[in-house]
């Protein structure tokens, strides 16, 4: 689904954010990107979703040269992976459904498919009764689950998490991985970036780890399948 | 997890679903375009009135100064049929030759009519007009010498040959003088040309008043804006999905300062419009300020609208165009 072949990344005046990357990451698979803050996490997930380019390496994801990639494709390629962020960047200026709905409108999604796949994601994701609700007046788990239905609405193959459970406490972050294995069990890939260990420790995936920049996997990660997990039990509390 | 919550547990999905979903309408891509720009004006309605008034001040003013220039430029137009020569005889030229030179010239060509004045009617005017007739009676000889008004023909008219006119009468030996009352239609054709260029000039200094003005607007809604341009991004929207609310904004303001500008001009122009006709009555016109043509005034929303759009695009693709990613 995913393979970087060398890849750096050196923004304009700075040292490089990412070097010599290369991994390959199976379709269908869940993949943890762990590393310290800094380490360059957000840099490799700006690069999948065409938000940044690299400076030299290639990237292919789900088939796709980027380097060939036509402008117009780069939308419609990006309209088919969902991100979701640590700030979870939901729009204040109108409510959940809205906010959820977003990805529909700019999609060019018919009215009755939007009513239809937004009510479902809220569903999913517990929020359905939140509909109505401006995100700010909601707790920061609920708002990240807003987020999650927002990233699925349009159903992605692709889910690119940047530490979505960076600003909750454990039982909420748990919460949040628990509907994350929900979609993964569904066929979604999905790269998960954090530096949570308790996360980690409890659910063992497969580790692409970056330091400083670089690939630190033991080599390069190209086999997912030594992802051996144990679903742990739900936690009591929940958001 | 102890966050406030408006109570949102007790009211069910069904319920709250409901009031959640917006108009069919605004979930289509131009629907939603129009329902943020909207939600936008609302929210800062203080900001927005504000802006508004001062673009329909700015479109108002090029709009009046204009009208005025035009309605000076009637005036003037009249003028041509009021001009006169006014010749004086000498004091010592009897009332029948003055007369009968009265008629002579009337059938020179280039002259319309003429009408003889006698000393005597010269003389009763005076005292009718002025505090000073009884001046007159310690001269005790009437000084007023008699005179010939003198119309030419429509032709003739202008300054040139009105100039050349007056020569020749002047060389008639029983004519002392010959006055003509061109020059307040001199001057008053300088005024309007004056009004003209600054009327012209104002215009273009405030359309690009007009153009800065909605730019900035539409510069500080983007800088306002700037998470859900992040966000949009991200989803994979395309530029014009990205700018059209703002291009909506600026078709907004423009249409609507052009409203407030069409109310001022409107406004100032039934203000204006007494004052001037008494003044058009001073100077013998029967026309004074004339109501400028519907046509014209339905400009003034079209025209706003015009540079409201102008300027929103020229902000948003402009040169001066913020980049918030290296590729939008
Ligand atoms: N837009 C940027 N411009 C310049 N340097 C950046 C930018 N974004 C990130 N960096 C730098 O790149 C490195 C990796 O950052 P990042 O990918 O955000 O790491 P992480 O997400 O793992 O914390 C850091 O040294 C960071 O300072
Ligand atoms: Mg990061």
């Amino acid at each position: 689904m995913i393979t970087f072949d060398s890849v750096s990344l050196r923004y304009s005046g700075g040292k490089a954010a990412l070097e010599n990357i290369s991994f390959s990451l199976e379709t269908g698979s869940f993949t943890f990107l762990t590393g310290h803050s800094g380490a360059g996490k957000s840099s490799l997930l700006r690069l999948i979703a065409r938000l940044e380019r690299p400076t030299s390496g290639r990237i292919d994801v789900g088939g796709i040269d980027y380097s060939r990639l036509k402008p117009r494709r780069e939308l419609a390629l990006r309209r088919q992976m969902g991100v979701i962020f640590q700030d979870n960047q939901l729009l204040n200026d109108r409510n959940l459904f809205d906010n959820v709905a977003l990805p529909l409108i700019i999609g060019g999604y018919g009215y009755n498919d939007i009513v239809t796949r937004v009510s479902a994601a809220l569903h999913r994701v517990g929020l359905e009764h939140a509909a109505d609700m401006q995100p700010e007046t909601l707790s920061g788990g609920e708002q990240q689950r807003a987020g999650i239905a927002r990233a699925l609405v349009a159903r992605p193959r692709l889910l690119l998490a940047d530490e979505p459970t960076g600003n909750l406490d454990a039982a909420m972050s748990e919460d949040i991985m628990q509907l994350l294995l929900q979609f993964h069990r569904s066929g979604v890939t999905v790269l998960f970036a954090t530096h949570d260990t308790e996360l980690l420790a409890r659910h063992r995936f497969a580790q692409l780890k970056l330091a400083g920049g670089r690939s630190v996997s033991p080599r390069g990660l190209s086999d997912t399948s030594l992802a051996q997990h144990q679903i742990p039990r739900r936690s009591e509390s929940h958001v | 997890m102890s966050e406030p919550r408006a109570g949102h547990r007790n009211a069910s999905p069904h319920t709250a679903l409901t009031r959640a979903i917006g108009s069919r309408m605004s979930y289509t891509q131009r629907g939603y375009a129009w329902r943020r720009t909207l939600a936008r004006l609302r929210t800062r309605p203080f900001a927005s009135g504000l802006t508004l008034l001062v673009l329909g001040i700015v479109l108002a003013m090029p709009v009046l100064l204009s009208f005025l220039a035009g309605a000076l430029d009637e005036l003037r137009g009249n003028e041509d049929q009021g001009a006169t020569l006014t010749a004086y005889l000498s004091l010592d030229v009897a009332d029948l030759d003055g007369a009968s030179l009265a008629t002579q010239l009337a059938a020179r060509p280039g002259i319309q009519s003429t009408r003889y004045v006698s000393r005597d009617e010269a003389l009763a005017t005076f005292r009718a007009e002025s505090d000073l007739g009884d001046a007159l009676d310690v001269l005790g000889s009437n000084p007023l010498p008699g005179a010939i008004v003198i119309a030419p023909e429509r032709a003739t008219a202008g300054r040139q040959r009105m100039q050349a006119l007056a020569t020749e009468i002047e060389q008639i030996s029983d004519i002392e003088r010959v006055r003509y009352d061109l020059q307040w239609v001199e001057r008053l054709r300088a005024v309007v040309a004056v009004a003209r260029v600054a009327a012209a000039l104002l215009a273009g200094f405030l359309t690009l008043t007009a153009l800065l003005v909605v730019g900035n607007t539409i510069r500080l809604e983007l800088l306002d804006r700037r998470s859900e341009r992040e966000v949009s991004h991200l989803l994979g929207a395309s530029r014009s999905f990205m700018n059209r609310p703002f291009v909506y904004t600026g078709l907004l303001y423009g249409l609507l300062g052009g409203l407030i500008a069409t109310g001022l001009a409107i406004a100032a122009f039934s203000l204006l419009k007494r004052p001037a006709d008494e003044l058009a009555g001073l100077y013998g016109a029967q026309m004074g300020l004339s109501w400028p043509p519907k046509a014209l005034i339905g400009l003034i929303p079209a025209t706003g609208a015009l540079l409201g759009l102008v300027g929103a695009l020229s902000t948003l693709y402009g040169p001066s165009r913020q980049r918030i990613y290296a590729d939008a």
